[in-house]
């Protein structure tokens, strides 16, 4: 089973995308800030990451940064309300695989972790 | 008791009235701070207790329906089961709110149909009927958000209700809400609008979709509120609309500098090479402000055929920000204007060549 772990501090959100990957045959891990998700990724192996630029502690772009260090290459989403050109780029060029901007629709999501995690195999 | 508290000394009674204020006090912020924890503790125990439902509830309506249409029956279930207390309601709606700022697509109007068989609406409804400010920003950012349509509210009302954020709101509902009339809040207007109310309606107004979008040059009138004839022709210049050109160029007959300036801005911002002859006769009888409107105008419509006017206002007005205006539409016409540059950038006066390096430089915004 595919594990992904999902970086969000708005709990209701991570909530309901743990269901809705979960409901897709995802493993989720979940992290509500950017000091929890360091340490999961310090410890664990994901098939991807899913991840907020916003958040307490560490920002996404600090995990991106960490996760571009590590040897395995793990696919990585920016999940952000951020639509700022800056952002995007950094974002990709930390080694951002995708970017979806908030509002999404739940079927973009899915497809677009489909794609990378088929293409990570 | 009385009697053995009288006979103290007037310092000591003093003293004991102090006493006993300050202990009165302090019982009072204690049964506060117990009142509050105890609150917030029951309203956490009702979060802990609600959440998984109202995600069970979410998950199994929005995100990942086993049918198209919503299940009258569970949801009629769901509410009579949970929804009896009012904190509960208003937390369930916070989270449907919530939720449309997250999710884009069909969740929305999912949610929308969720929020009435809930019968969710009809708190706020409530709400709207009250004289306070909070409720009804309340309830009609609810309706709006959720978007429904209420054809019982007293919007004119609330349009010309004191507080300007309820104005603000309601106009907004009106133009989101109202496809076949939404402009009638240009119609019935008859309080000036703020800055912030422009700035507000001129976002709205441009971020919605219509069906057909009005000519606003039908409020760009002399008789009309200036505040909305600014503001329509802000909307004339963002929608490109040419035929509200004449009237435009009507307003410059218009005894408001003000007005005059907004137009002559709509009239540059349009590139209406046709009305230069006009502005450029006005520019000797204008006062500063209006001046550099005109100076600003020229340099966008980007004609060419009055850059030796634009000339002498560079090297002969005595006011710097003319003379900077002037240069930054000659540096403006591009191509055109660049045996006019050229000309003065040779002149030997250190004036002229300040003047024209402010007027060349990138990170000065005219």
């Amino acid at each position: 089973m595919k594990r992904i772990l999902i970086i969000e501090n708005d709990i209701l959100l991570l909530k309901t995308l743990k269901s809705l990957l979960e409901a897709r045959g995802y493993q989720t891990v979940l992290a509500k800030d950017g000091k929890e998700a360091l340490s999961y990724i310090e410890k664990e192996k994901f098939d991807l990451v899913l991840t907020d630029l916003m958040l307490p502690y560490a920002s996404g772009m600090e995990i991106l940064e960490k996760l571009k260090t590590a040897t395995h290459k793990t696919p990585v989403i920016i999940v952000s309300a951020s639509h700022s050109e800056d952002s995007i780029t950094e974002g990709f060029n930390l080694g951002a695989d995708d970017y979806i901007k908030k509002p999404f629709t739940p079927g973009e999501l899915i497809s677009r972790i489909t794609r990378l995690i088929d293409r990570a195999e | 008791m009385m009697q053995l508290f009288m006979s103290f000394p007037l310092f000591i009674q003093a003293a004991l009235i102090i006493i006993t204020l300050s202990l009165l006090g302090w019982v009072v912020t204690l049964i506060n701070l117990l009142y509050n924890r105890w609150k917030g503790n029951r309203e956490d125990q009702e979060r802990r207790d609600t959440e998984p439902l109202f995600q069970e509830l979410f998950l199994h309506h929005i995100f990942l329906p086993k049918t198209e249409e919503l299940q009258p029956n569970v949801l009629q279930e769901f509410k009579m089961k949970y929804l009896g207390r009012k904190r509960v309601r208003r937390r369930l709606v916070a989270d449907m709110l919530h939720y449309q700022q997250l999710f884009s697509g069909t969740i929305g109007s999912r949610m929308e149909q969720l929020y009435v068989s809930l019968e969710l609406h009809k708190d706020s409804l409530k709400y709207l009927k009250s004289r306070k400010p909070k409720k009804l920003l309340l309830a009609l950012n609810e309706f709006l958000n959720m978007h429904l349509l209420l054809t019982d509210i007293d919007l004119e009302g609330l349009q010309k209700h004191k507080h300007p954020l309820v104005r603000e709101i309601a106009r907004r509902y009106i133009l989101k809400m109202t496809p076949n009339d939404p402009f009638q809040i240009f119609t019935n207007l008859d309080e000036p609008l703020s800055k912030r109310e422009q700035i507000e309606l001129f976002k709205v107004i441009t971020e919605m979709e219509y069906r057909k979008l009005p000519n606003f040059a039908m409020w760009i009138q002399a008789d009309r509120q200036p505040s909305l004839i600014s503001l329509c022709l802000k909307l004339a210049v963002y929608f490109q609309q040419y035929d509200s050109i004449p009237v435009i160029t009507r307003l410059l007959e218009l005894e408001d500098a003000q007005i005059r300036k907004e137009a002559i801005n709509a009239l540059g911002k349009l590139h209406q090479d046709k009305a230069e002859r006009t502005l450029v006769a006005l520019y000797d009888h204008e006062e500063e402000d209006v001046k550099i409107e005109i100076l600003k105008a020229l340099g966008r419509i980007n004609s060419g055929h009055y850059l030796n006017l634009l000339k002498q206002a560079c090297e002969q007005e005595e006011s710097i920000a003319l003379r900077k205006h002037a240069a930054h539409s000659i540096y403006n016409h591009r191509e055109r204007g660049q045996e006019v540059w050229d000309t003065l950038r040779s002149k030997e006066d250190p004036e002229i060549q300040t003047v024209l390096n402010h007027a060349a430089n990138k990170l000065i915004r005219y």
